[in-house]
């Protein structure tokens, strides 16, 4: 097999360039190294060997799949290759080379391999305690790991020096892998090489020898592992004879020898650039290792060192070198450390690291096992570092703002209590939401209702001493209460209107939901809350429906949600801050004033409303006082209320008083509401506007709408002939089709008209049909 | 598919309407559209392929066309026309409420009163009455159409129920007494063509039209519109020319339309019936107008191949003008006959009962010069229209030209 793999390698050829010099080099050298490396391979040695050899044929895949024994022989070849041309060779040319390389180092590995057996079987002893080395020198560091990685090359180098030396194949091998490593150079050497080929390959083997020196000594110096490692080469050189089969394929791992070799003379620097690229290499490795640990440990290396520099250039994407990582570490299992803590450098170092601190300690098969786990914990990485790092934070920040919401809530709640029914509390600057939330007691009442009555300075005098207070006992709020007045002035006449209506509405709706607010002693203030609702609720279903519709939402099923949902609506349209917070307050006070009202005096309430409507005329002031006496508890918060709630409701009111009036002409308060409301909201009209666009819009003739749109469509004199306007077309008695007509219209031409109303295919028919315009329809309709 | 590609197709260059009554029994009538009537008549007579088959029966052969309604600017608006003159009950541009009351029929014996069918009478009188209707009609009114009578006791029906019914036709609908009809009135006599067959069915009407409004617009430097003074760019814009022999009337469609309109009496109106040159002050069919000017827009392969067949004929018949294009016309149908049989079955979809419809797909498929492309898209046979363009442009360069037409149609 081992023959007939050389002779069919036609890289032979290549290698004759450098085989000189590797020779020289590495039978020295690298026997010592070659054990470690040839112990993998003696492990494996009497079976994979020859089926090294065999896939050694078959290149591409075996290569692969075996790579790290190949690798590794690859590995010591390139490094006696990569030790005459270390300085020569490139990262860049390592990865062009590993191809070509591959190929010629398998029949080299082969060559090596046969004549290696021996060393093979002496291997396997040793390769027990390189192992063990090995996994103290990753331990101790995983720079050094690498570098032991290299030594490891070297020795394999070393083999393959001594099976050229002994036969002329080898070191036309060897001359291969330094071709090889020659030609990833970039080529510059290659040319050079191939014309020296054995002169030149004398010499640079002469040359090499320092550098094996040096690399013996980094060894060394590195870890004791390599040493031992060195001890062993004799085997190794069997061993990486058998592991050249192997790798027969991997050229590109002589060449990534080579550089690491020089990385030797100067091996961190190198080492480091490896690391970085040594992640995405390990995948290849990872199916070897799982094999043999040992052999893992020695192919990983080399891999490391190779693949690191190819596919650093390659792994570009965040997902390419998180896989590369995660293959790295199946692959290493216990062997690189290092290239976890590469790893780490984008997104989970820290895990990494922690692991990589484990597999030091760990056996083979434990680190593969926590490789397992590690992959695990990988894909867990990117939630567990959100979880640890962004989200938590926020989470955690979210949590307290809440919380600390909560407690300011539940001050502001306390302190409107505190200061009675009528606290100042209400004017509070914070949005309504939180307002609303916040001034809900545990009974669902506002308690803003109170702190409304605060507000209205110039409503109820009497009030407003208790107002004051309950401001100066709100913390920042009475600065909004200097604002507020101003704003109340002129609601406040609505107010009694907005009273009465709310009263009149109140009886049945308000008894059910606002009868829990005014039975508590904070009525008033709880009141405030549910008074938008009682407004609302005031209204009868149909009318809630209207309103809902109004708004744009589909009709709901439930009342309360109807109410709570133009409650939203209202506070949605009407002021955001300080005003809608007073808008919100008022339409609960109101309502609290109404709930109460009802439950007090259900039989009050026309007189209410009668009282409401003087009162509405007159300033609120006046007007509060009478109906606190008629509201049972709060009367004094309440007026406050009213007031606001009037402004506030008008707008909405205005809406549902239309509606009122149609629907319900028998009820006599639903009218004196209407009329009241009408008055009050001469602003808002708006509203009532809003729901019926429609009529108003389709007073224009939308056939004289769209004559004009069509004489409206700007004619294009430069494309008129290939492209003519819809009124050219009907000049020229074009059919007319009328889903593209009705098309334009609807998207342009109405638009040049300033119509919004949009038209339909069918009206658009009867238009052309009128105008005897000739139409049709798109799919050849007849008629 | 059709509608759209009918946008890019000139305007036809006849289109119409006819009655069908067969001479043995006058009771027996049709109604079908087609771009070339007389050959249509002969397809429905049994004489070319392609009849339909309501008209296929011997006994009532020959047929005749006693009228014809003519004037249609696309194929859609014939057809519509056809269809609505035929479901006259069903047509919305039949006001059904005047007729209702007429068309229940109590039962005597039930006193129950019961719609009586739609059926639209089949009546020669219910023919024409439905014409009338349909020619008042709002949708149809508006219409450069023209009504031709070729019999006389026809126009006689015509106009006994003329003077019976209450409305009067738009004035713009010319109806002319034809054929054996009109032998004592001698006003219209230029309108008159005598008999069915020579009817032209193709451009050769507007030849000088259209030779006329090539040579003016061919040198289009210092052309100006004539209403709005602005420069013309017959390329790209869309220009009318005055179909007078010596007028140099040029001007915008919109221009000229625009000051048709604002000098009407309606402003809503969107299509002019005529238009005055603003040069030289002559009343000018607008249909004709636009004839020309979607041909010259949409069928330059057409006008360029009427255009040198004129010229041919100047060349060797100056004074007869009139043969060359109907032996073409007759080479093409001929062509299209022996190339596309006739796809009787296909054509059925729109109108089953009467057939018509489907007839006059026939019809079109015969005439290349008129709108038999037209046909052939609706049929689908593209592919077949294509294979003859290739074959033919390769054989014949005479019907290459022809062909070329075809090709237009189809894309």
């Amino acid at each position: 097999m081992s023959s007939a793999d050389v002779i069919i390698i036609s890289s032979t050829e290549r290698p004759s360039t450098y085989t000189p010099q590797p020779p020289v080099q590495s039978s020295e050298k690298l026997f010592e190294y070659s054990p470690r490396s040839s112990s993998p391979l003696s492990l494996v040695s009497p079976s994979e060997l020859i089926q090294s050899t065999s896939r050694s044929k078959y290149f591409p895949s075996p290569c692969e799949k075996r790579v790290p024994l190949r690798r590794k022989a690859n590995k010591e070849n390139k490094d006696g290759a990569g030790k005459e041309c270390a300085t020569m060779m490139d990262v860049q040319e390592k990865t062009k080379e590993d191809k070509p390389k591959r190929r010629r180092k398998k029949p080299s590995n082969e060559l090596q391999s046969l004549e290696s057996l021996e060393s093979a079987s002496l291997g396997p002893d040793g390769n027990v305690a390189k192992a063990t080395t090995k996994a103290k020198t990753r331990a101790n560091n995983s720079a050094k790991r690498e570098e032991t990685g290299n030594k490891r090359l070297k020795g394999k180098i070393v083999k393959r020096d001594d099976a050229d030396a002994e036969k002329g194949k080898k070191v036309s091998s060897r001359s291969t892998a330094s071709s090889k490593g020659q030609n990833d150079i970039k080529k510059q050497s290659s040319l050079e090489e191939v014309g020296l080929h054995l002169e030149e390959a004398m010499s640079r083997r002469l040359d090499w020898t320092p550098p094996k020196d040096t690399s013996k000594s980094v060894i060394e110096l590195d870890s004791e592992c390599s040493p031992g490692k060195k001890g062993e080469p004799s085997n190794g050189g069997f061993g990486s004879l058998l592991s050249g089969y192997n790798f027969s394929g991997t050229a590109s791992s002589v060449s990534q020898d080579a550089i690491q070799i020089s990385d030797d003379g100067g091996p961190t620097k190198r080492r480091r650039i490896e690391l970085v690229t040594s992640r995405t290499a390990p995948p290849s490795k990872s199916n070897q290792g799982n094999a043999s640990a040992e052999e893992n440990i020695q192919g990983l290396p080399a891999q490391d060192k190779k693949k690191p520099k190819k596919q650093a250039k390659k792994l570009n994407t965040l997902t390419a070198r998180v896989t590369a990582q995660y293959i790295t570490d199946d692959m290493e299992d216990a062997m690189d450390t290092g290239e976890r803590e590469y790893e780490p450098i984008g997104r989970g170092r820290s895990k990494p690291k922690l692991k990589d601190s484990d597999f030091i300690v760990l056996s083979p098969e434990a680190a593969a096992k926590t490789l397992d786990d590690q992959d695990l914990v990988f894909g867990t990485c990117s939630q567990l570092e959100r979880e640890d790092s962004p989200t938590s934070l926020r989470d955690i920040q979210m949590a307290i703002n809440a919380s600390e919401s909560s407690m300011s809530q539940e001050h502001r709640s306390r302190s409107s209590q505190r200061l009675g029914s009528g606290s100042a509390v209400s004017r509070f600057t914070a949005p309504r939401n939180l307002w609303s939330v916040a001034a809900r007691d545990s009974d669902g009442l506002l308690v803003q209702g109170e702190v409304l009555d605060m507000v209205e300075p110039s409503g109820a005098s009497k009030v407003s001493s208790k107002d004051d207070c309950s401001h100066k006992q709100c913390r920042g709020k009475q600065r909004l209460e200097c604002f507020e007045p101003e704003d109340e002035a002129m609601p406040r006449e609505e107010i009694p209107v907005s009273k009465s209506i709310s009263e009149s509405q109140l009886p049945p709706d308000l008894s059910h939901a606002e009868t829990n607010g005014a039975q508590n002693g904070k009525e008033t203030s709880k009141m405030a809350e549910s008074q938008p609702v009682l407004q609302y609720s005031a209204f009868t279903t149909a009318e809630l429906s209207k309103q809902i519709a109004a708004y744009g939402f589909k009709p709901l099923k439930s009342r309360q949600k109807m109410i709570d949902l133009l409650q939203k609506c209202w506070e949605s349209k009407h002021g955001p801050i300080a005003k809608s917070g007073q808008d919100d307050k008022g339409e609960d006070l109101s309502g609290g004033r109404a709930a109460k009202s009802t439950l007090s005096q259900p039989g009050k309430k026309l007189q209410k409303t009668a009282k409401s409507k003087t009162n509405s005329k007159s300033q609120s002031a006046s007007e509060d006082a009478p109906k606190m006496n008629t509201t049972t508890t709060a009367s004094k918060k309440k007026p406050v209320t009213r007031k606001r709630p009037k402004r506030t409701k008008s707008a909405p009111q205005t809406v549902e008083e239309i509606e009122d009036s149609e629907d319900e002409t028998i009820l006599s308060p639903n009218r004196v509401q209407s009329q009241y409301v009408s008055h009050s909201t001469t602003g808002d009209q708006s509203l009532p506007i809003s729901t019926d666009p429609a009529k108003r819009t389709s007073l224009p003739d939308m056939g004289t709408q769209i004559t004009k749109a069509v004489r409206a469509q700007p004619r294009l004199l430069s494309s008129g002939r290939a492209h003519p306007s819809w009124h050219e077309k009907i000049l020229m008695y074009d059919p007319i089709i009328l889903e593209d007509f009705a098309t334009w219209l609807n998207t342009e031409g109405l638009g040049l008209v300033g119509e919004d109303r949009e038209v339909g295919a069918g009206f658009v028919r009867e238009w052309c049909e009128s105008k005897g315009i000739c139409c049709c329809w798109k799919k050849g309709e007849a008629l | 598919m059709d509608l759209q590609s009918s946008h890019e197709k000139p305007i036809p260059a006849f289109y119409c309407c006819y009655l069908l009554r067969s001479t043995v029994r006058h009771a027996s009538l049709y109604i079908g559209s087609t771009p070339n009537p007389a050959r249509r008549l002969t397809q429905h007579n049994g004489i070319a392929k392609g009849g339909a088959h309501k008209t296929a029966r011997e006994k009532l052969r020959p047929w005749e066309m006693v009228l014809i309604v003519e004037g249609f600017m696309s194929r859609i608006a014939a057809l519509q026309f056809e269809w609505a003159w035929q479901h006259a009950g069903d047509s919305r541009h039949i006001k059904v409420d005047e007729d209702r009351s007429a068309h229940v029929v109590i039962n005597p014996n039930t006193g129950r009163a019961k719609p009586r069918a739609r059926r639209s009478a089949r009546s020669l009188t219910a023919h024409l009455s439905n014409l009338h209707l349909l020619l008042r009609s709002t949708y149809f009114s508006g219409w450069p159409l023209k009504v031709r009578f070729f019999c006389a006791d026809v126009y006689r029906v015509w106009n006994l129920w003329n003077e019976r019914v209450d409305g009067d036709l738009p004035s713009h609908i010319i109806v002319i007494p034809d054929g054996n009809c009109g032998s004592q009135i001698s006003p219209r006599s230029e309108n008159r063509v005598g008999s069915i067959h020579n009817i032209k069915a193709d451009y050769s009407k507007i030849q000088d039209y259209l030779e006329k409004a090539a040579f003016l617009l061919d040198d289009s430097d210092g052309l100006g519109c004539k209403v709005c003074e602005a420069q013309l760019n017959p390329m790209d814009e869309l220009v009318l020319v005055c179909p007078q022999t010596n007028c140099h009337g040029i001007a915008h469609l919109l221009c000229l339309s625009e000051k048709t309109i604002n000098a009407t009496e309606n402003p809503d109106e969107f299509v002019p019936t005529h238009a005055i040159c603003p040069a030289c002050k002559e009343i000018i069919a607008w249909s004709l107008m636009m004839q020309e000017l979607t041909l010259r827009c949409r069928g330059e392969k057409e006008l360029r191949s009427i255009l040198r067949k004129k010229r041919k004929m100047h060349n060797k018949n100056p004074n007869d003008s009139s043969g060359e294009p109907n032996t073409n016309s007759d080479v093409n149908e001929a062509h299209s006959l022996a190339q596309s049989p006739p796809t009787t079955s296909s054509g059925k979809e729109s109108c089953p009962p009467t057939g018509g419809m489907y007839f006059d797909e026939n019809d079109r498929e015969d005439s290349p010069l008129d709108e038999g492309w037209l046909e052939d898209l609706e049929f689908g046979s593209d592919s077949d229209t294509v294979g003859r363009l290739g074959t033919r442009s390769e054989l014949n360069a005479s019907r290459t030209e022809i062909v070329i037409d075809d090709s237009d149609g189809m894309e």
